[in-house]
């Protein structure tokens, strides 16, 4: 466990029934409060909130930040409308994946970084070869998720009044507070002063009753990620770390989608080296047990290999991320010897949040004909 | 317009620009001084004398590069071609280390019986295994044999200190060896010192394997005759034109922009300075990758230094011509390394010394050769010089001691950075050290050699990699 | 046409065997009397903006090995954690031995006696009470009397899905979408009268507007008692049979009231809530007696479920939706059927114990619906509203369930009507798991198709 603190610990260390912590990105956080499977299913019902301070933030800005941007990720980020954010990945210079994240243009020359796993050294030596800034920024905000479709209703009652379209954010001014709120993930993020983190809790807490609000530890969050099919840098693969090394590729890992082939960006002639593009698939696993790093075979043939593997409990049964060489396969996958099946991703979305007024969902039946219910006496 | 621009006037850049233009390449070499040479331009003002900056005796120009161009024709010959080495330690006697193996047996023996028996062997089997490995430095196929690649593997692990510790036995021998085990930069101790060694023993001057060679006037010599080569040839030297930026666009090399202003497009650009230069200090941010960015941010901390003595009198102690070296041994090289690495003037320092040709009448010049320097001193850059030739006159004294009093004029060249030298480096395939992430830009000086030294070897090469670009350029 | 299967009852047994049998390339047809499928699958707004399920909140457990199989998740079905059960392991078990009685063909008598059967895991509760496990009655309809031998077999029954979210409704149309998908026809509105036979085997399901269907293998998902008494006549049946489907004992019937709160008291805002609350637990032997006399108990045994704490969106924002399960209910009270004024007194004694847990609630109703027996009867199609099909008692349960002393060839699903198979909540398993029963009843018709037995 480290010593180091979210802006939220005291309100996650009175929710945490079981003690159960972890560290994250230098960050002590809670495990579970009650139960991951419960509060990951949770987030399918009404909504549940996450902390998400480790998240590493870095801001980038100066006059050639611009240049630095482009240069720096897959996709061209220095192309974004202000308080927009797209996902990219960063590669080495042999074209291996170093990092992934979402890429935030917060002003006109100044964007920021966000993702799961730090990479300081690579960042601020890319800055001072463009003479550009890079501040961590992670220590400076308090964030929360809030995922689930009651998270519209969540923010209505407790009164923050500000929308995000998915991949932007929008400041809002809460009773007092100041707030950041976006939506690069799941669902919303809340973006706070560490100092008013705390009330934010206590506020959202008061206003969730009426929409099944729970707190999430980070093992619930892990697998509602992997159910909506987001893949994460040290959870789910092991990124480069080397300056020169040329694996793992974007197309070993799936993730050719995040990559621009068009676009000019450190270690583009390692990708196009690399091969064709591999989307990543989903695999669900006739069974309870995960099968990581699992070679996948279709009547005896080798298709391809699952990267990393978890229980869903939604699904109730284990999943894997994996990268196939046949993209449609038919017939009777195996990985190992349990039976399987490819699917695209994702495996389960997690519905979004959903207009405040709206009741009911799909499947439900809609009002009384007549005739259907005449034996219902009033 | 032109097709091949080749960036600084030194030895590897003139010859570049003579193979290029041989080829039929339209070549137009440019350097940023008055005239042409680079470290072998007469530069270093002692005096009344102005000395080449750089080395002062040739150990490693390519033979084939000497035949070619016809550098013989044109003027280049050699006034010593098989300099002897010979040791000075603070006590004792010189020790004399010449081609000639009864000699060595017989200065070796006073001081080790063991030495001096097993010196010829051992010499023979170094320069044995030195020509095998011609065939990756000399870029002749590679080594073929599994047991020379398990050779070089292992040697490529060992710092010379301990190569030599375990063959030799006498001190004053393995003093001997100080000076050219902290070539480039390196410390006795780091691991590929041996490799280094190694390699000075693979080349070739004057038909002699391993020998160090005065070309007739100096090192000028090759200087000129290499521009007469070029000029011959068919290339354009303009001086006076310091590059400050290439133009790339797409990862491809079109153009170099000079001081003035003045903008000069190729199809290709040859430079000789340095990697770090060429690629962090010319090309726009960004276009050589991150983590090759971060890795030519930090410079060799440590470097070579020169002192040039013009004397009244010739000092008795270096009247033979021979290669002087003066160390104490081979710890203290290793530790001078560490206090220059530091960026203090080491107190000890080894120092090379030989005896410049200037003819029977005074003043007679004394070059001396410093390793190990810091770059960067700590000290302020007078206070520093001061020390430098305090320290170096306090070692020469002891061996000399008349010739302090002797001194007319001294000529001092500050160590200046120059790129890190590693291990996969010196042992890598010839094209990796010379093409660039940029297409059509090429190093062809002394970053593109194993051990960075004069050798016009990478500049022959990489004219050929850069001609055939063009060719296929073209068709 | 004559289809490979005809299956009677589009509840969760019903569309699950659909689902199995279509995907494995038979030609399936559902027939559902309602108009629309999913039987007790289903959530209904019954108020403005309040959603519940009317009938239950939560289904005995799905095996995830089915659930995995019909794709459920993917199809909507998302189920919350419930309450663990009692005897977990037992569980899989359970599943394994019907899935090994489905596959395996009836075995002849070997002689006239007495058959002895492999043991049921789970049997040996048979002779133990509740009271023993110190465990409370469940108070719907699996009630009984905790301290009468064999009341630990409910123990088996305890699993539960958890709340779907959504109300149960998003389970059926996932099952609906399963079956469809899959290729099998859903004919809703027909209702099956009779089946008749010829040479002892079923051939033609007869509808109730004259029509006919045709098929290999019929599959019933309706009750014990109303599967063999209101789609035969009794002499076409063996006699045993008869007998057996008269005594078979039906269990306590329930009743539910669905509350829509306009706004929720503070101190709900809980996380108590999320769980269910069980009111007048001790009540449970007095309740069961109640029910035998066919009265209703002074204060009986409820649940409450404030289902909008787990899914908010069975409500609007600011309301909230509550269900009370009340327990012992008889399907016909001694003095009469379930008039008006006996429909109010029991609402008002069940909003009376709502008020008792949530004080405040009574001022914030906007509607209270009760459903009682006759109710899910009439919807359902279940004979005494009984919705576990039988009651759960040592000789009801597990082998015995339903039919005792029938020997092998009724194992599993099958009857002694050859081509029909039953599952349903009268099935061994059916009070135990959802759509297991569905699904070994699709077995044992692909074992016995394999097998040459239904031509």
């Amino acid at each position: 466990m480290s010593l180091f603190a979210t802006p939220f610990h005291a309100r996650a260390a009175a929710a945490n029934r079981h003690n159960a912590w972890q560290t994250r990105g230098g960050f002590t956080l809670a495990s579970c409060y009650t139960s991951s499977e419960e509060e990951a299913i949770a987030a399918r019902f009404g909504v549940v909130m996450a902390d998400i301070s480790w998240h590493w933030r870095i801001e980038i800005a100066g006059i050639h930040a611009r240049d630095l941007v482009a240069r720096l990720f897959t996709r061209n980020a220095a192309s974004l409308a202000v308080g927009t954010a797209l996902e990219a990945l960063w590669l080495n210079d042999s074209g291996a994946v170093r990092g992934a994240g979402t890429v935030v243009r917060s002003g006109e020359d100044s964007f920021l970084l966000v993702s799961s796993l730090a990479d300081v050294d690579w960042i601020a030596g890319a800055a001072r070869v463009y003479g550009v800034e890079v501040r961590d920024a992670t220590a400076s905000e308090g964030g929360l998720a809030l995922i689930g479709p009651a998270a519209g209703r969540l923010l209505a009652a407790a009164g923050i009044d500000a929308a995000a379209e998915p991949m932007s954010f929008a400041k809002a001014a809460w009773r007092g507070l100041d707030l950041t709120l976006s939506r690069f993930g799941l669902g919303y993020e809340l973006w706070c002063e560490p100092d008013a983190a705390l009330i934010v809790w206590d506020r959202l807490a008061a206003a969730g009753g009426g929409c099944a609000l729970c707190p999430a530890g980070q093992e619930a969050l892990d697998i509602l990620e992997v159910e909506s099919g987001v893949m994460r840098a040290g959870r789910d693969y092991t990124p480069a770390r080397d300056g020169f090394c040329g694996r793992p590729s974007p197309q070993a890992l799936g993730l050719s989608g995040l990559v621009d082939r068009s676009h000019v960006f450190n270690g583009r002639a390692g990708v196009l080296a690399a091969g064709a593009d591999a989307s990543l698939a989903g695999v669900l696993i006739d069974g309870e047990t995960p099968l990581a790093d699992t070679v996948l075979t279709l009547e005896g043939r080798q298709v391809g290999r699952t990267l990393s593997s978890r229980y869903s409990p939604a699904l109730k049964g284990a999943v894997a991320f994996a990268v196939l060489t046949d993209p449609r396969p038919a017939g009777a996958m195996m990985a190992g010897a349990t039976p399987c099946r490819p699917v695209a991703l994702p495996f389960l979305a997690i519905p979004a949040p959903m207009d405040a007024t709206e009741t009911g969902s799909q499947g439900v039946q809609r009002s009384r004909t007549a005739g259907d219910w005449s034996w219902m006496p009033r | 317009m032109s097709d091949a621009l080749v960036i600084g006037a030194g030895p590897s850049g003139l010859a570049a620009a003579a193979y290029l233009a041989r080829a039929g390449v339209r070549v137009v070499v440019l350097e940023a001084e008055d005239q042409p040479g680079g470290s072998c331009a007469n530069r270093l003002a002692v005096g009344d004398f102005v000395v080449p900056a750089g080395p002062h005796a040739l150990g490693a120009l390519d033979p084939r590069v000497i035949k070619e161009l016809k550098l013989t024709r044109l003027g280049l010959g050699f006034v010593q071609r098989d300099l002897p080495l010979i040791g000075l330690r603070g006590d004792g006697k010189p020790l004399a280390l010449g081609r000639d193996m009864h000699e060595a047996r017989h200065a070796l023996a006073p001081l080790s019986q063991r030495d001096a028996e097993r010196y010829g062997e051992v010499r023979r089997d170094a320069f044995d295994f030195a020509r095998v490995m011609r065939g990756l430095w000399w870029e002749e196929g590679g080594l073929k044999r599994d047991e020379d690649r398990a050779t070089l593997h292992r040697l490529a692990l060992t710092p010379a200190l301990t190569l030599l510790e375990s063959t030799f036995e006498s001190e004053a021998l393995k003093a001997a060896h100080a000076f050219d085990c902290l070539a480039a930069g390196l410390s006795p101790s780091a691991t590929g010192s041996a490799l280094a060694l190694s390699w000075a023993a693979a080349q070739e001057m004057c038909g002699l394997q391993g020998a160090l060679a005065v070309p007739r006037g100096g090192l000028a010599s090759l200087a000129d005759v290499l521009a007469k080569a070029a000029e011959k040839a068919g290339a354009e030297i303009r001086t006076g034109s310091r590059v400050t930026q290439l133009l790339v666009e797409d990862d491809v090399v079109t153009g170099a922009v000079v001081a003035k202003g003045d903008v000069l497009m190729a199809d290709t650009v040859l430079s000789s300075l340095s990697r770090r230069t060429t690629l962090a200090g010319f090309l726009p941010p960004g276009t050589v990758g991150f983590a090759a960015a971060r890795e030519l941010e930090r410079p060799q901390p440590v470097g070579e230094g020169k002192l040039v003595l013009a004397l009244n009198a010739q000092p008795s102690t270096f009247s033979r011509p021979a290669r002087y070296v003066i160390a104490d041994g081979l710890e203290s090289a290793a530790v001078a390394h560490a206090e220059a690495r530091a960026g203090r003037m080491p107190a000890e320092p080894v120092l090379e010394a030989m005896m410049l040709e200037t003819g029977a009448e005074p003043p007679f010049l004394l070059s001396v050769l410093i390793r190990p320097l810091p770059v960067a001193p700590v000290d302020p850059p007078m206070a520093f010089a001061t020390r430098l030739i305090q320290t170096v006159l306090r070692a020469l004294e002891r061996q000399a001691p008349e010739l302090t009093a002797n001194i007319a004029a001294f000529g001092l060249r500050q160590p200046r950075v120059c790129d890190t030298l590693t291990v996969p480096h010196m042992i890598a395939d010839w094209r990796a050290r010379i093409v660039t992430p940029v297409r059509g830009l090429y190093l062809c000086g002394e970053a593109a050699e194993p051990v960075p030294t004069v050798s016009c070897r990478a500049a022959r090469i990489a004219a050929g990699i850069a001609a055939a670009g063009l060719k296929r350029g073209r068709a | 046409m004559r289809y490979d299967a005809c299956i009677i009852g589009a509840g969760a047994d019903g569309l699950a065997a659909a689902a199995w049998l279509a995907a494995r390339g038979l030609d399936t047809i559902v027939v559902e009397r309602n108009v629309n499928p999913g039987g007790r699958c289903i959530t209904r707004e019954f108020h403005p903006g309040f959603w519940a399920s009317p009938f239950a909140d939560v289904l005995p457990e799905i095996p995830p090995s089915i659930f995995r199989a019909l794709d459920l998740a993917r199809r909507g079905a998302v189920f919350a954690p419930c309450e663990a059960a009692a005897a977990g392991a037992v569980s899989s078990e359970l599943l394994a031995r019907l899935d090994a009685d489905a596959e395996s063909p009836p075995r002849r008598r070997l002689f006239a006696g007495k058959h002895v059967l492999p043991p049921w895991p789970g049997e040996e509760l048979a002779a133990r009470s509740l009271a023993d496990f110190g465990v409370p009655a469940p108070l719907d309809a699996r009630l009984c009397d905790p301290s009468l031998t064999g009341s630990a077999l409910t123990l088996l029954a305890a699993g539960t899905t958890g709340m779907p979210a959504g109300g149960l409704g998003r389970l059926g149309r996932a099952l609906r979408s399963a079956a469809e998908e899959a290729g099998a026809s859903i004919s809703c509105g027909l209702e099956v009268s009779d089946i008749r036979l010829r040479r002892g085997k079923a051939v033609v399901a007869g509808l109730a507007d004259g029509s006919e269907i045709a098929a290999r293998a019929f599959i019933s998902t309706l009750d014990f008692k109303r599967t063999f008494l209101s789609l035969f006549t009794w002499n076409e049946l063996p006699p045993a049979l008869v007998e057996r489907v008269g005594a078979f004992r039906p269990a306590p019937g329930t009743a539910r009231l669905l509350v829509a709160l306009g706004s929720l008291p503070d101190d709900a805002v809980d996380e108590r809530w999320r769980a269910p609350l069980r009111v007048a637990e001790d009540g449970a032997a007095e309740a069961h007696r109640a029910w035998r006399a066919a009265t209703v108990a002074p204060r009986p045994p409820a649940t409450l479920r404030l289902v909008s704490a787990v899914d908010p969106f069975l409500a609007p924002q600011g309301g909230a939706t509550l269900t009370v399960t009340l327990g012992g209910i008889p399907h016909t009270p001694f003095d009469g059927a379930w008039t008006h004024d006996k429909r109010n007194k029991l609402r008002d004694a069940a909003l009376k114990i709502v008020e008792e847990v949530l004080p405040g609630a009574s001022a914030r109703i906007l509607a209270a619906e009760l459903i009682v027996p006759p109710d899910v009867e009439n919807q359902l199609g279940l004979t005494q509203g009984d919705l576990i099909g039988g009651e759960l008692g040592a000789t009801q349960m597990l082998g015995f369930r339903p039919f005792c002393g029938f020997g092998p060839e009724c194992c599993g699903t099958r009857t002694p009507v050859g081509g029909l198979y039953l599952a349903g909540p009268s099935s061994a398993l059916g009070p135990l798991m959802t759509c297991a029963s569905g699904v070994a009843a699709a077995r044992a018709v692909l074992a016995d198709m394999a097998a040459g037995r239904l031509k």
